[in-house]
């Protein structure tokens, strides 16, 4: 059950937990994906966008900008929250982030004490064992039609 | 060899094209878009760290930042790190990150947590 006015994204699922709001999505990243945000962020290092480079590496691999996957988690908060306003970030990569491999995404969101503030704790794991490659809080003040 | 203070900076803009592209990357549409994404304004810095300052082998572990004022789309923008602390015994070391508008007005301050080089027996 989501409000009139936010449509969720095609398999996202939200709902309601006492005060907090969780959403739960999916994603399968690509190369194309990392050479994008590579593009618009001018942040061409080989270990996100040169395969053969990343073969040498620790990952064997190419692996996410660190802030692709926080644009994912970024991404829903604009959508469920929109015109919010992000006071404060807080980012850990504890693991490499890979192509073809599908991540769980998940955001608690819930009221502080303060008036229309709500902090944000997001997770971006690995499908196949649950490691952990991306963990968030975020602060955002949002006055708008809540998701659900 | 790295030294606390050492510095580095990048000057850009974001353009509207940029932003239209990221949109997709973030699933969103781009009309909630009110000024440069703050993943975007992060990336300045994580850009830097990987490629700069440390430099290639910069593991990224952790970044705050709080935000204090919008970052306008088309306008130039100045990101900065600054070494802050090292700690040779385990490579880890400490960056401020900080973005300024074109009138030097601050519109993110923060930190950056990196690991550099990479320990020797990781594969």
């Amino acid at each position: 059950m989501s409000s009139p006015n936010i449509k969720p994204l095609a398999h996202d699922v939200i709902e309601k937990k006492g005060n907090t709001y969780i959403i739960r999505a999916e994603k399968t990243f690509t190369q194309d994906e990392f050479d994008s945000f590579a593009r618009i962020s001018g942040d061409n290092n080989p270990i996100h966008v040169d395969p053969a480079f990343s073969a040498a590496t620790r990952f064997g691999r190419t692996v996410s900008h660190g802030m692709l996957l926080y644009t994912v988690i970024w991404g829903r908060i604009q959508t469920y929250f929109p015109q919010s306003l992000q006071r404060s970030q807080y980012l850990m990569f504890p693991a490499g982030t890979y192509t073809g491999e599908l991540m769980e995404i998940e955001l608690h969101v819930t009221p502080t004490s303060s008036a229309g503030e709500f902090e944000i704790k997001g997770e971006i794991r690995r499908a196949a064992d649950g490691v952990v490659t991306c963990e968030s809080i975020s602060v955002i003040q949002y006055s708008g039609v809540l998701p659900c | 060899m790295l030294t606390v203070g050492d510095a580095i900076e990048i000057t850009r803009s974001y353009s509207r094209e940029d932003i239209l592209e990221y949109c997709q990357l973030a699933a969103i549409d781009p009309d909630v878009i009110q000024g440069v994404p703050e993943p975007l304004i992060a990336a300045m810095y994580s850009d830097m760290l990987g490629t700069k300052l440390p430099g290639p082998g910069t593991m990224y572990m952790k970044q705050t930042s709080q935000y204090l004022a919008p970052a306008p789309i088309e306008q130039t923008l100045t990101a900065k790190v600054e070494v802050s602390r090292i700690r040779p015994e385990n490579g880890l070391v400490n960056l401020r990150t900080t973005c300024v508008d074109e009138h030097g007005k601050l519109l993110c301050d923060g930190g950056a947590l990196v690991l550099y080089p990479p320990a020797k027996t990781e594969v």
